[in-house]
């Protein structure tokens, strides 16, 4: 636009053109002449390196040069050097438009640049261009400090800007960045306003103004704007943590105690005068928390080790102390809280953090262990988040998680969760609870977060799905009954998946400095007990199925959905007992794409994956083939083929813990019409000394009967109202078992029993 | 959920928690009936967490007594387990003998998996319930491990003395083990 540029700049374009067309006329007309043509005039290009600028500083600049030649312009080539000022660099110095980036000057400064216009002939021309770097100060702004606001009144936005320019020329922008949306009146001057919200308690509103000024230099400011019920109220925010003890080198290392949030628990504003509850909040991932609190009124904070929610998804966890005031039944038993000093609310916010020690004081724990029960607390809050990240509506049982200073691993037999003698760490599916060791220098678990898992691995299985474990003592290198297998193996596999780590681990020891650990990578390819019945084997193919790390056997990824899904519908509904042959029936039935890579995964720890649910294709027999397979024996009613044969053994039992391999057998009893039923087991090998015992117990899910009578060598019991479809039945020999009379001595430790169902 | 509805307490219902045995005073005894109940026990078996498979049995070779040194006979057996070590401290108001070694070697026998039996010497100083801790130590299939266990001495009438982890306080409404926070209070914005 000729309003852009100056006289002499219009006086040098407009030359320039003028050269340009008297040159094109005289080149014309030799076209048509006779007679010897002079030699075409080669002329210099015509060039123009533009306008000349002001720019502010870090600012993108163009040259805009251009030029003409009667070579036409593709012949022609462009060169931009800078003549004066602070140097720059160019970018696409060799064509018509040069860019740069203008200087941080501390004053107004001048550069120079000068195009090169050459045609093909060697022919070249320049001009020059200047470019002013104006210092400009970009504007200040501030809209003043944070603010309480009264709910439902008009609240005014003031900002305050400078500027080295006129001022006259800066604009203001006032947008919402936080909280809920308001209309913003004049949002486009130094002033706005907006009418503050009704609100329940407090609401968090925030602003930010954004000043221009004339060369494009902006400056923000933000104003947080707290919106209160009550205006004379005031805030008591803060985060609260616990100390947790890492592990390191097979012990716990409290040279490295980290701080945690404690998230999801119940935190109260309490009254310290009248000890009343004031208001109840749930802590956030951050452990961060907000209470509006009445003003200048004393009171304190009380965290509560639970977990509280209600809706989609829901649960209820407590941690309790099983040792105190034990006259009162377990569940009304003290629940842990961390109770803060008491303060003045005063007027305004208050910014109360709250910390809870681990008690550990350098060689020992000779304070208050605060943290213990919110670290337990903390990885049953993880468990459930592995939950809901499957099932977002995920409802939760009520869980107690009883933990106390005086929990011993007592030997004996005798449990007293009264005074602490729980003997380990376990869950207890009648009681709904977890009972967890924590007697310091011995065995605590607090810190020892796979096993906390591992027994939340046991609630989970027992109240979304269905556990047939026999519970009891079990080791990796057993051979264990294959629905103790299955429960251990879960609960291993689904503790490292809880805390997102392989290694499984549980100090124990004076000052909790050594322990016991193994890696859920570790699939034990070099033991000889893996198998079906092996937990470790159990463990090891639920792990690798879920995890993304491919090694040895496992090239299959297939996350957590396909065992929670497996566990919580047919695991759960089958009639065959919850072993790991009715989780792999539906693995393989839901995922036939994976059918390779799950069977690689199974026959690395000796399990047959072509199978039903009862195993019935397995070939694995522990080298005990007669007293193990097949797995579940069939015994049809009223089969013409008289009674079926089942062993039970002590073999892979020597100490009588009853839930070792083959010490109870399985027997499947398919029923076609809806009846009453005889079940008769007969001894068919008696003892030469002593007696046997045979028990035995029928299931379709739930319990249906059995019988346990002390008769010799023989148990006979009625099963009324059978409809058709399966049954499975449990057998074993009641001496085998501690408690029993005194152990038979049988040939090849089996003592083996004819059984038959008669309707 | 598979709930088999027996009715079983807690003692009976943990019978499956452990190998061990006590010769002095003797455990209750479990009854044939109740053997029975325990063996039926599916889910609501107490469910532990994995083990070393270390037993520790131990016998009191004279009753325990106040101010009388008490002999435990104690005899560790293990499978894939290998180079022992016994190392033990008490609980309550028991001394260990001064000979009591730090950390002492068990022999392991050749074929049967169990170690000689150690004899070790206790005082009790007053009537109750205190604990020898025991720590087993060693390689299991050739990692190490420690297994912490206790052993109750009950002497005469009492039970232990249990600790507290914070200050019980009944509200009338539900009861609380209240524990100290490290609290840090700032001002806010006005």
């Amino acid at each position: 636009m000729m309003s852009d540029i100056t006289s002499s700049q219009w006086l040098k374009r407009t030359a320039a053109t003028l050269i340009v067309a008297l040159t094109a006329a005289c080149g014309g007309g030799g076209g048509g002449g006779g007679g010897t043509a002079p030699p075409p005039v080669n002329n210099a290009p015509n060039v123009f390196a533009g306008d000349d600028q002001s720019v502010a500083r870090n600012v993108v600049v163009t040259l805009d040069g251009t030029a003409s030649d009667d070579g036409g312009a593709a012949s022609i080539s462009y060169t931009w050097t800078q003549t004066a000022g602070t140097a720059v660099t160019l970018t696409g110095a060799d064509t018509a438009d040069a860019t740069f980036t203008s200087p941080d000057v501390a004053a107004d400064e001048t550069l120079q640049f000068t195009l090169t216009a050459t045609d093909a002939q060697g022919a070249s021309a320049d001009d020059t261009v200047a470019v002013t770097v104006i210092f400009d100060v970009p504007p200040t702004v501030a809209v003043g400090d944070d603010r309480n606001v009264q709910q439902n009144t008009s609240v005014d936005l003031t900002g305050t800007a400078t500027d080295d320019n006129d001022i006259a020329q800066l604009t203001y922008q006032w947008v919402q960045i936080a909280g809920t949306p308001v209309t913003l009146d004049n949002a486009t001057a130094a002033q706005a306003s907006f009418t503050a919200p009704a609100t329940s308690g407090v609401q968090i509103l925030e602003f930010r103004l954004t000043v221009t000024d004339a060369s494009g230099q902006t400056s923000v400011d933000d104003i947080v704007i707290t919106v209160f019920e009550d205006i004379n109220a005031s805030t008591v925010s803060g985060k609260v943590e616990f100390e947790f003890v890492p592990f390191a080198n097979n012990a716990l290392n409290y040279a490295q105690q980290e701080m945690r949030p404690v998230r999801g628990a119940t935190i109260q504003l309490i009254d310290a005068t009248t000890n009343d509850v004031i208001d109840s909040t749930t802590l956030d991932d951050q452990g961060d928390y907000l209470f509006v609190a009445p003003a200048s009124t004393n009171v304190f904070l009380r965290v509560r080790a639970e977990l509280k929610r209600s809706g989609s998804p829901s649960w209820d966890v407590e941690v309790r102390d099983n040792t105190s005031s034990t006259s009162e039944p377990l569940a009304s038993r003290p629940i842990y809280v961390l109770d803060g000093v008491a303060f003045d609310s005063g007027v305004g916010s208050q910014v109360v953090n709250l910390q809870a020690d681990s008690g550990w004081t350098g060689a020992s724990y000779t304070q208050t262990r605060a943290a213990a029960p919110f670290s337990v607390l903390d990885t049953i809050y993880r468990a459930m988040q592995l939950v809901t990240s499957v099932d977002p509506d995920a409802n939760f049982p009520p869980l107690d998680a009883y933990w106390s200073v005086n929990n011993t691993p007592n030997v004996g037999g005798n449990t007293n969760i009264d005074i602490g003698e729980i003997g380990t760490s376990f869950y207890r599916g009648d009681l709904d609870s977890l009972f967890l060791l924590g007697e310091a220098n011995s065995d605590t678990e607090e810190f020892d977060t796979h096993v906390v898992a591992h027994e939340w691995g046991h609630y989970f299985e027992d109240t979304f799905s269905r556990s047939d474990s026999t519970g009891g003592s079990h080791s990796l290198s057993q051979r264990l009954d294959p629905r103790l297998a299955f429960g251990e193996g879960f609960g291993n596999a689904v503790s490292a998946m809880i805390m997102g780590t392989p290694v499984y681990f549980d100090t124990q020891g004076s000052q909790q400095s050594s322990g016991f650990s193994f890696s859920l990578e570790d699939s034990g390819l070099n033991s000889t007990s893996r198998g079906w019945y092996n937990e470790r084997s159990v463990q090891a193919v639920l792990y690798d199925i879920f995890d993304s790390n491919d090694d040895l056997s496992d090239s299959v990824t297939l996350g957590f959905e396909p065992i929670y899904e497996i566990l919580v519908n047919e695991q759960a509904a089958g009639a065959p007992f919850t072993t790991i042959y009715p989780f792999i029936e539906s693995l393989r039935a839901r995922y036939p794409a994976n059918v390779v890579e799950i069977d690689a995964l199974l026959d690395a720890q000796r399990i047959t994956g072509d199978n039903d649910a009862y195993g019935t294709n397995e070939v694995e027999a522990a080298g005990r083939r007669d007293v193990v397979l097949p797995i579940y024996s069939v015994v049809t009613p009223d089969d013409a083929g008289g009674p079926v044969n089942v062993c039970s053994t002590n073999v892979f039992d020597p100490d009588e813990d009853g839930n070792k391999l083959s010490v109870r057998r399985f027997v499947r009893i398919p029923v076609t019409t809806a009846g009453n039923y005889t079940v008769n087991i007969v001894t068919s090998n008696p003892p030469a000394s002593g007696q046997s015992d045979p028990d035995a117990f029928v299931f379709r899910g739930d319990f249906v009967g059995g019988g346990d009578s002390p008769v010799a060598d023989s148990e006979t019991f009625q099963l009324n109202n059978l409809t058709p479809g399966d049954y499975v039945m449990v057998l074993y020999e009641f001496s085998y078992l501690r408690g029993g009379p005194a152990a038979i001595t049988q040939p090849d430790n089996r003592t083996c029993f004819d059984v038959s169902v008669t309707s | 959920m598979n709930k088999f509805q027996f009715s079983i307490v807690l003692m009976i219902g943990s019978g499956l928690l452990s190998g061990c045995s006590e010769s002095l005073p003797p455990a209750p005894e479990q009854s044939l009936a109740e053997a029975k109940i325990a063996a039926r026990t599916v889910s609501e078996a107490s469910i532990g967490k994995p083990t070393v498979p270390v037993v520790v049995d131990y016998a009191f070779l004279n009753t325990p007594t106040v101010d009388q040194p008490l002999q435990i006979r104690m005899s560790v057996s293990g499978r894939d387990v290998s180079n022992l070590t016994m190392a033990m401290s008490t609980r309550g108001e028991l001394a260990l003998s001064k000979n009591t070694p730090a950390s002492m070697p068990l022999k392991m026998g050749a074929t049967t998996g169990a170690a000689e039996a150690v004899d070790t010497y206790v005082t009790p100083s007053a009537e109750g319930r205190s604990y020898v801790n025991v720590q087993i130590s060693g390689l299991y299939e050739n990692q190490p491990f420690t297994k912490a266990i206790s052993i109750p001495v009950q002497v005469g009438a009492g039970g232990p003395v249990l600790e507290k982890n914070g200050e019980i306080i009944d509200t009338g409404v539900e009861i609380l083990s209240s524990m100290p926070a490290s609290q840090q209070v700032s001002k806010g914005e006005q």
